[in-house]
């Protein structure tokens, strides 16, 4: 499993109802880099290449990037 | 023709010369070496005992000399009185008329040129002076003295003689009239005054030995001190190098003063170590992210096959990867690096020198100056200089608003650089860690930086500089400062204030040696 693998396997147990996650309103780019410790700048690479299973909104800024099932 | 010449024989190769024997080492060499080797403190000891035997020495002999030649010039006045007597009674055959009494004269005799005894105070004696002793060119009245018999080991028969000579020759003539007093009592005094400062002399040379070996002691314990805490730093005891040699505040001798350099050494050392630890911590903190970013985006291109244009997306966003890499590596070495303090850099010289090229980068009036401090020199090297006014610009230009604001100005000793922006500033809680390494505001999180351009001027401070973050009435100081700087004077906007202290003295380059830092002058 490569960084990116982890990083959607991350966001699919964060956005999967239980204990850790299950946000309705989707998975904010801060929360993924805090639950995984890394950092935002290598977090939102990966999301940038995108995963056909979720659904990545971006934003300029300092705005947080939202990611949700597909 | 020329004949040809016969072709040199090889010259026949050197026979190994044998090894040089060692050059003979003298006794004087031996012994210099055999000293050396003894420990400082008992070198210290022989040398004190050394010092006080030729003192005491000197001074005993001094004292016996004068002893001696007070007990001599007693026995010398006896014997004047007794000779100057007896050599009025004797008549021309030797024979002395009346016996000399009420004197302490303990013998006396008359003897011819030849030596024999004409008279005597008691017959039939040898003469008390052989006299082949005496000299054979006299007059009369000529006197020769001498000591009959040894002060050590005590002679019970030592007199001191003394021979006049009667203007006479020829056989049984009186020629000589000699005199003897006893020297028993002035050689017992000798002989105990010997004894007595024999015993004197070692007794001192004792004492002297033992009181040098107490004060050797006493002056090499701190010696000893440090040498062990050294070597417990050394080995790694617990505070390592910031423990301290224990050096006494109050004294200011040649072993404390050693003891303060050592200590001053382990000040630099950890200085050097905590800049080195600190470079290592950065480097790992700050490279795991673009080194984590370049390998991510290098799976995400090999994740499938991709076209030659992608291709090329992919590695022109490595390249701006790779780019900010070596900016922030730079970064990383700035800091790691030993800022040694000059002689006197001219500030408002090196700050336009700054702003002239920074203004190229600046669009419009987005850059304003205002540089009121001509001639005024600091003690950071203009490099240093540079970079502290580069990273208040460069942050003032990424969180702040144009337009940005750059004056100076001398006050109390000290030279004032403050850059200010029209940005809304920080929030007091991030104005309260900005200057810690890798402290960065929300706002900055998605852009590039390190976090480190605050922490890095606070580290390029000298001493007695100060920086300063400073937004509508809030004052944050960073930095040693010193108790004389003037107080800020500026607006409520975001301003960001570095104060150092003032070099004095003839500028560098004129021949008259280092300037000093001016000390607070408030």
């Amino acid at each position: 499993m490569d960084f990116a693998d982890a990083v959607w396997a991350a966001v699919d147990r964060l956005l999967t109802p239980g204990p850790e996650g299950g946000a309705d309103d989707g998975l904010t780019d801060a929360r993924l880099a805090e639950a995984m410790g890394q950092p935002l700048p290598v977090l939102r690479a990966v999301l940038t290449a995108g995963d056909d299973r979720f659904e990545v909104v971006t934003a300029k800024g300092k705005q947080p990037w939202v990611v949700r099932r597909a | 023709m020329t004949p040809a010449k016969p072709a040199p024989e090889p010259a026949p190769s050197p026979a190994p010369s044998p090894a040089p024997s060692p050059a003979p080492v003298s006794r004087r060499t031996r012994l210099r070496r055999r000293v050396s080797r003894l420990p400082l403190r008992r070198r210290l000891v022989a040398g004190f005992v050394l010092v006080m035997l030729v003192l005491l020495t000197s001074a005993g002999g001094f004292v016996y000399w004068r002893v001696e030649y007070a007990l001599d010039r007693g026995l010398d006045d006896d014997l004047s009185t007794a000779a100057s007597t007896l050599a009025t009674r004797v008549g021309e055959d030797g024979e002395v008329s009346a016996p000399l009494t009420g004197t302490p004269v303990a013998a006396w005799q008359v003897l011819d040129a030849d030596g024999q005894v004409l008279d005597s105070s008691t017959p039939g004696e040898v003469p008390l002076l052989p006299v082949t002793e005496l000299p054979t060119d006299h007059a009369a009245g000529d006197t020769v003295t001498e000591d009959v018999g040894s002060l050590l080991p005590a002679d019970a028969g030592a007199v001191r003689v003394r021979a006049v000579a009667l203007g006479t020759s020829g056989t049984g003539r009186p020629a000589w009239l000699l005199v003897a007093v006893d020297r028993a009592h002035r050689d017992e005094a000798l002989r105990e005054l010997v004894l007595q400062l024999s015993l004197t002399s070692l007794g001192a040379l004792v004492v002297s030995g033992f009181v040098g070996d107490l004060l050797a002691r006493a002056a090499l314990r701190p010696v000893e001190r440090y040498r062990t805490r050294a070597l417990q730093i050394a080995d790694g005891a617990k505070g390592g190098l910031a423990l301290r040699l224990d050096v006494p505040p109050d004294r200011d001798d040649e072993i404390t003063r050693l003891g303060a350099t050592f200590n001053h050494l382990l000040d630099v050392l950890a200085v050097a170590l905590e800049r080195e630890q600190r470079f290592v911590r950065d480097a790992g903190h700050e490279l795991r992210t673009p080194l984590t970013l370049l390998r991510t985006r290098i799976q995400l291109t090999l994740r499938r096959e991709r076209s030659t244009e992608e291709l090329r997306a992919a590695l022109r966003e490595l390249e701006v990867d790779v780019d900010a890499l070596a900016e922030l590596a730079s970064v990383l070495l700035a800091g790691a690096a030993p800022e040694s303090l000059g002689s006197g850099t001219d500030a408002d010289a090196t700050a336009r020198a700054v702003l002239r090229d920074y203004a190229a980068l600046v669009p419009g009036d987005d850059l304003r100056t205002d540089l009121g401090a001509p001639g005024a020199r600091v003690s950071p090297p203009p490099s240093s200089l540079s970079r502290t006014l580069v990273n208040l610009l460069d942050n003032a230009r990424a969180h702040g608003a144009a337009p940005v604001t750059v004056t100076s100005r001398t006050d109390a000793g000290h030279y004032v650089l403050a850059v200010a922006d029209a940005g809304p500033g920080m929030p007091p809680a991030l104005l309260a860690t900005a200057t810690e390494r890798f402290v960065r505001g929300d706002e900055a999180r998605g852009r590039a930086g390190s976090g480190l351009g605050l922490s890095l001027v606070a580290g390029l401070l000298p001493p007695g500089g100060e920086l300063r973050l400073c937004q509508r009435g809030e004052h944050r100081v960073e930095g040693p400062g010193s108790a004389g700087a003037p107080p800020c004077a500026h607006t409520d906007a975001f301003t960001v204030t570095v104060v150092l202290p003032l070099v004095t003295g003839p500028p560098p380059g004129t021949g008259s040696g280092p300037g000093a830092t001016a000390g607070p002058t408030a």
